[in-house]
């Protein structure tokens, strides 16, 4: 995995390419045998894969020194290579001390034995993420489409798995694709998920005390630190102020138990599996499924919002809406929300844990956090 | 002592003005670099019989890195790919208290690691294991193979220690297949 920062954009590249051919075998069997094409194919295969995911391809030949830039070269090449044997050190000498670790990932296509391949065992093993030796001999008796299918089941073209996490106490990621989902495990604030796409570009916010955060990267088992650039909390949200006739039914609801709270929409007494959240029964005739009870709420809330946080200042109660698991309440604190668990995060990054009061109803001093779902 | 890495990425060491000789016989690893870059016809499989990894040295196996089952031809002929020669009868004997000198190895393999980016990482990690396990040279049980310079084409000179001399004659020499010289390689610098 390629892990690099620019801007404030992380982009993840999965690794590239490095075929390493068997020369000799190639032109004495291949070439003069029936499957001339075959070396031609793969090339296209292998050129065409790594175009379409944007991962770099290179090619070599066994006992061979240098990078084969086309297929045309192979031939002529490997009539020099007769009796130069099977070795991997030339190219580990002076073609992979180039690469950087973990780069590419290594397919090799030999016949028969390579000499010195155990000498190299371990380095190989930590210069490459992968590394799968075909046997030519065996490829050349297949039709082309059951190569095609052994070398895509054999390659991992997925980023996969990747969790991004800073101590809290140096800072926490606020801003992030809604595809992370947020763990917090203390001393650590984590981002994690897992992806099919074989690059990404991962737009990051991060809000620090100091002027940067060290964001510690792991890709698919690829660890990078990273430092990136500290920001105030932003966003676009504004508070609204919560409807006065729709006031009252906000103090009420915090006031009373579960069992005996009568409805305010159908002025029924029913179970709620969520507070501010009236579901209806069949007999109403009306929706079975959650809805809010606050219209004004509902009406004006962002579009594919899944939190509502709600902040109860005496006389007036103010709300905003959010679709990420972490926002902003002001410039320096925010709440966050795990799946299981919110927090609330001040300005010295201090975490606290929000209690929960009602099912899927979180509160903080005088905020209140309903997470409402899809 | 004065260093050298040779073509084959080994080391060598001065034992007299402007003349250098291996530090340790010509090992299988040096062979197949030169195989690999020459592409001898003469080449065949049995050359790389016992050959092992260096990390499956051990002291009951460490000899076989050693290439000794070839003939006076070929070894004339990998040392000139070094740019060398086999060493003359007087310049072994020249080299002797050099070649057993007990700090010879680790102060070769410090030089050998300064210069890792030159040097064969085969080279390097068998040197370690010898160091480390106190093997101060190679081929106890072969001799070395040497030749009079300029060298009498009837004669070849089985040497081993400073001792005992054999001689093998033939005319022209006849290719042996003994597996029990090992060889050096000379090289003389302006």
């Amino acid at each position: 995995m390629r892990i690099h920062l620019q801007d404030d954009t992380l982009k993840l590249r999965r690794e590239g390419i490095f075929l390493c051919l068997d020369g000799v075998f190639w032109t004495e069997t291949v070439a003069k045998g029936e499957r001339s094409d075959l070396l031609e194919n793969l090339y296209e295969f292998f050129e065409m894969q790594c175009r379409n995911f944007d991962i770099p391809f290179r090619m070599g030949l066994l006992s061979y020194d240098q990078i084969i830039d086309d297929i045309s070269e192979i031939e002529e090449i490997s009539e020099h290579l007769t009796n130069r044997g099977k070795f991997i050190t030339p190219l580990i000498e002076s073609i992979f001390s180039q690469f950087n670790d973990q780069e590419y990932d290594l397919i090799i296509i030999n016949s028969g034995e390579i000499y010195d391949y155990e000498d190299w065992d371990s380095h190989l093993n930590s210069k490459f993420n992968k590394i799968q030796i075909l046997d030519a001999d065996m490829l050349v008796e297949k039709i082309f489409e059951d190569i095609e299918n052994q070398i895509l089941n054999i390659m991992d073209f997925e980023v996969g798995l990747v969790g991004i996490k800073t101590k809290i106490e140096n800072g926490i990621i606020y801003d992030f694709p809604n595809e992370f989902k947020v763990k917090i495990e203390e001393p650590y604030y984590i981002i994690c998920g897992n992806f099919k796409e074989s690059q990404m570009d991962i737009k990051l916010k991060v809000y620090g005390k100091e002027d940067y955060s060290l964001l510690e990267i792991d890709a698919n088992g690829t660890y990078e630190p990273i430092s990136i650039k500290n920001s105030l909390f932003e966003t676009s949200i504004l508070w609204r102020k919560l409807d006065e006739n729709e006031l009252g039914v906000f103090k009420s609801f915090l006031d009373q138990d579960l069992d005996e709270y009568n409805c305010p929409l159908c002025n029924e007494e029913h179970p709620f599996t969520k507070a501010f959240i009236c579901e209806r029964t069949q007999g109403h005739g009306v929706f079975t499924s959650g809805r809010i009870i606050f219209n004004s709420v509902d009406e004006k809330r962002e579009y594919n919002s899944k939190y509502i946080l709600f902040l109860d200042s005496d006389d007036v109660v103010y709300w905003k809406s959010f679709e990420k698991s972490v926002n902003p309440v002001n410039n320096d604190s925010c709440f966050t929300y795990d799946g299981k668990n919110a927090f609330y995060i001040d300005d010295n990054l201090n975490v606290s844990s929000m209690m929960k009061t009602h099912q899927n109803v979180y509160n903080y001093s005088n905020l209140y956090l309903i997470e409402i779902g899809d | 002592m004065e260093f050298i890495i040779d073509e084959s990425r080994s080391v060598m060491v001065e034992f007299t003005e402007n003349k250098y000789i291996s530090v340790i016989p010509f090992t299988k690893f040096q062979f197949e670099r030169f195989i690999w870059e020459t592409g001898p016809k003469w080449v065949d499989n049995s050359y790389t019989i016992n050959r092992i990894s260096p990390q499956e040295i051990n002291k009951s196996n460490v000899d076989s890195v050693i290439l000794n089952n070839l003939s006076f031809q070929e070894a004339v002929k990998i040392s000139q790919w070094m740019g060398g020669r086999i060493p003359g009868l007087q310049e072994i004997k020249s080299a002797f208290n050099i070649l057993n000198d007990k700090n010879l190895l680790s102060n070769a393999l410090k030089f050998m690691q300064q210069n890792k980016n030159e040097a064969d990482a085969r080279m390097i990690a068998t040197m370690e294991w010898m160091v480390k396990n106190k093997f101060n040279r190679l081929g106890f049980t072969c001799g070395d193979l040497v030749t009079e310079y300029p060298a009498q084409p009837s004669m070849i000179y089985l040497q081993r220690g400073l001792r005992s001399t054999a001689i093998v004659t033939g005319n022209p020499p006849t290719i042996t297949k003994d597996k029990r010289f090992a060889f050096s390689v000379l090289m003389e610098r302006q």
